[in-house]
């Protein structure tokens, strides 16, 4: 199961304010439909309102394969001038 | 590939040749938005809403469209009605219903100045007699405009639908509160405990306006077929055609947004306003359709930076060492929810390592114009509270400011708020370069006083597309989606010249239109010469290969035989060691070694990295009228490898003089029906270069090693530290305590008279 950390206000608006998740998955695109699960709504915004980090590190690519002890961080997208 | 450590190595990255596209614009031969013509082309204008809040009763078009030249009128019941879609906008997001009504409203005004319909005409002056004869019968409406204001129980509700995000659990009823944001860590309160100080106050900060001198224009022209072509300045065309597709329920595929030259934009040219609307009218018409903001338009209509009300306590320990931080911060977001407090709350005190700390962020609606993006959008209110906060500990600690910061400044390894650890970023760099700077230690003299202020912003990657092919004579055209905002065509020259190691003049770059170069991001977030810069280094080395190969097919030897120096094939095959091929005569005989030679690269690329200023301002406050002028200033900035040198310092100083824009004069003045008295630069006071002294610049060059050559963007950052640089140099010439922007000399005048 990959951790799932999930920063404001993401985790109030979709997971109850459920900050630290668990999901089963093999990539980032499987960690956000089994994300809906846990909060309805949010595959729907996810490309557009969230960036994902595994590890540490920032992952454009959401095929990008997770561990079962991998750390997946859920960031709200910020929007540059 | 990783940046090589020792930049000397480079060849074309970090020297300053002349811009590819300077002769055109000093001359004035470069088409900006309201330059373009199109044949048949009709003019346009818009009427705009005179209430800050109203309910539109009736609108009666009979007498415009009677008007000898009028040839189409638009409102909102012409827009298509659509569902509530959360859409990419640059790199943030917004609903796409917002977007539609922020072009065209359709049953209430939400702000002076909101469009509520359109006409083109034969004639520029026709269309604007034509908008007198349309009659519009307003239900007038309560408004506000204040933040607190607007989150008072009694306040009018600017959207029925519209419920604060971010609260669990969600709430039942509207709210102009459209998001809250919490980060919190720690313990506040036994941080605070271990405080030897403690420092709290109240900051505010006005909405102020990106500035940009060329107004929002677009030409559109329908076809029969459905088929559609957008000329328009911005910051992303192909944002444009997203938007305006998504608008209109069109296919992106029959748009074509052609990018003109863009005369500013600093994040306010990352939506659309103009272009769905004239899209309406050159349909109705059948002609293409001019639409040109005048300037009082684009202060009344289109999106400022946020003003802000910021509550902040903040501790340190006897040492200097910061304990705990709580601040609140609330942000207006004009008439349509916005994203800035994500990136307020994140951005807050990122450049600290704060161990127990909460960060609560809103954004606020109110019947002003959307806010949007502008540098670092979000990060300059809040952080001015904090470096203002971190003047007065250090004051009260005895701690010289610049070491104060120095203790507590993030380093790379430091773990982020979100647990992820800090790469090469270089802090600690700038305030060490600070401190080194003669000006630091330079004398002033009375009624003087000198300011310091950090700031951060995260930066960003983001898709892009380029292509780089050869011509027949060896020379490179390369190709990119990406505005021309602050230089970036010679910053794609150099990186490609460094790449195929052939001079910079032999590269040309063009920014290619929607239908001739795969999808990129918006200029913006500081991320164009990062991910776009990446792209095309990746499709110049593509293109080395193949040279490589052409020149191995030529020779009859093993592409592995074959190496590429000084843009020239070398062959490396025993015995043949002397032959050359330089690249104008492996593309001129192309054709016959395979065919034409290019290459395209389309990516995503993360591993950006957050960049960071120090900014030193001395001031001098007149004391018998309360004028402050700026007597020096010096912005210093980890800006990774600097490409092109002028333009990375370019931007530090163009950032540096907003933000003392933003810090001494601008802010918008409305009269008590929340009309915008002052939508004009005679009264919209930006700096001009007489306000500002010569901004020294100071690059500290700490290399991001997950790109190529180094980059980090450079565009956000410098507009962070200003306003409080600028409020601490006049806190300490004043002997007061400045904590409300602008200061502006009244307030200044005032404050002097208070504290005597």
């Amino acid at each position: 199961m990959a951790r799932v950390v999930v920063m404001p206000p993401l985790d109030d608006e979709f997971f109850g304010g459920r900050d630290r998740l668990e999901v089963e998955a093999a990539n980032l695109f499987a960690a956000v439909r089994e994300l809906d699960r846990l909060g309805p709504g949010f595959a729907e915004v996810a490309q557009v309102r969230a960036t994902l980090a595994v590890d540490g590190v920032v992952v454009p690519d959401w095929s990008t394969p997770l561990d079962a002890d991998s750390e997946v961080i859920l960031l709200p997208r910020v929007g540059g001038g | 590939m990783n940046a090589p450590q020792d930049k000397r190595s480079f060849r074309y990255v970090g020297t300053r040749p002349v811009r590819p596209d300077g002769v055109e614009k000093v001359t004035g031969k470069a088409l900006y938005g309201p330059d373009f013509v199109a044949p048949n082309m009709l003019h346009g204008a818009i009427l705009r809403s005179p209430h800050a809040h109203a309910r539109i009763k009736s609108i009666d078009l009979r007498k415009a469209e009677a008007l000898p030249g009028v040839k189409a009128i638009v409102t909102g019941a012409d827009f298509p009605t659509l569902e509530s879609l959360i859409m990419a906008v640059g790199e943030s997001s917004s609903d796409i219903v917002h977007i539609s009504r922020n072009c065209m409203a359709y049953d209430k005004v939400l702000y002076d100045g909101h469009a509520v319909a359109a006409v083109a005409a034969t004639s520029g002056a026709i269309a604007r007699q034509a908008i007198k004869l349309i009659d519009v019968e307003y239900e007038v409406l309560p408004h506000v405009l204040d933040i607190e204001e607007a989150l008072r129980a009694d306040a009018p509700v600017l959207h029925e639908d519209i419920f604060t995000k971010g609260v669990n659990p969600k709430p039942d009823k509207p709210s102009n509160a459209a998001l809250r944001v919490e980060m919190a860590k720690g313990d506040l309160e036994e941080g605070f405990g271990k405080a030897a100080v403690v420092v709290s106050g109240r900051y505010t900060t006005e909405p102020v306006h990106q500035g940009y001198i060329e107004p929002h224009a677009c030409v559109v022209s329908w076809n029969a077929d459905g088929q559609l072509q957008i000329w328009t300045s911005s910051q992303g065309h192909f944002a444009v055609r997203s938007l305006t597709a998504s608008v209109l329920g069109l296919s992106q595929a029959d748009i074509r947004v052609t990018p003109l030259e863009i005369g500013g934009g600093f994040g306010g040219k990352t939506t659309i306003y103009l272009e769905p609307v004239a899209t309406l009218l050159s349909r109705k018409s059948g002609r293409p359709v001019r639409l040109a903001m005048s300037r009082s338009e684009v202060f009344r209509a289109s999106g400022p930076a946020p003003g802000a009300v910021i509550d902040l306590k903040m501790g340190a320990a006897e040492d200097g060492t910061l304990v705990a931080a709580d601040i609140e911060f609330k942000y207006h977001a004009g008439a349509y929810p916005a994203i800035t407090a994500h990136s307020g709350a994140s951005s807050a005190i990122a450049h600290y390592k704060v161990p127990n700390s909460r960060v609560v962020g809103w954004e606020v609606l109110c019947n002003r114009p959307a806010t949007k993006a502008y540098r670092a959008p979000g990060a300059p209110q809040v952080i001015f509270a904090v470096e203002c906060a971190l003047d007065e500990l250090a004051g009260k600690l005895g701690i010289d400011p610049v070491d104060f910061r120095l203790k507590n400044a993030v380093r790379p390894g430091d773990k982020q708020f979100n647990g992820m650890p800090f790469g090469e970023i270089g802090y600690a760099e700038c305030l060490e370069a600070a401190k080194a700077h003669p000006h630091w230690s330079a004398p002033l003299g009375p009624n003087q006083g000198r300011g310091v202020a950090g700031g951060t912003w995260g930066n960003y990657g983001g898709p892009s597309t380029a292509e780089v092919s050869v011509a027949e004579d060896g020379s490179v055209l390369v190709t990119t989606g990406s505005p021309d905002i602050g230089g970036s065509r010679a910053s794609m020259a150099i990186m490609a010249a460094e790449t195929l190691q052939i001079p910079y003049e032999k590269i040309r770059v063009t920014i290619a239109d929607t239908s001739s170069i795969g999808f990129s991001m918006v200029t913006g977030g500081s991320r164009t010469t990062f991910a776009t810069g990446k792209a095309v280094t990746d499709a110049a080395a593509e293109v080395v290969e193949i040279l490589k190969e052409r020149a191995a097919r030529t020779w009859g030897v093993e592409p592995s035989e074959v190496d590429w120096r000084d843009g020239e094939a070398v062959c490396l095959a025993e015995g043949r060691t002397d032959e050359r091929l330089p690249i104008g005569r492996i593309a001129g005989s192309a054709p016959f070694s395979g065919g034409p030679i290019s290459a395209e690269a389309a990516i995503n690329p993360g591993g950006y990295l957050a960049g960071y200023g120090v900014h030193i301002c001395d001031t001098e406050v007149d004391p018998e009228t309360g004028h402050v002028k700026i007597l020096r200033y010096t912005a210093i900035q980890d800006v990774g490898q600097a490409i092109h040198p002028d333009y990375v310092e370019g931007q530090m100083q163009g950032g540096a003089v907003q933000g003392i824009g933003w810090a001494l004069n601008e802010a918008y003045l409305y009269d008590k029906d929340g009309r915008l008295d002052n939508p004009g630069f005679l009264d919209y006071r930006v700096p001009v270069a007489s306000d500002v002294p010569m901004i020294d610049t100071v690059m500290i060059e700490k290399a991001n090693p997950d790109h190529p050559y180094g980059v980090k963007g450079v565009g956000e950052v410098p507009i962070v530290p200003p306003l409080a640089a600028v409020a601490n140099a006049v806190t300490h010439a004043a002997g007061v305590r400045m904590a409300d922007l602008p200061l502006t000399p009244d307030r200044v005048y005032a404050a002097l008279r208070a504290a005597e």
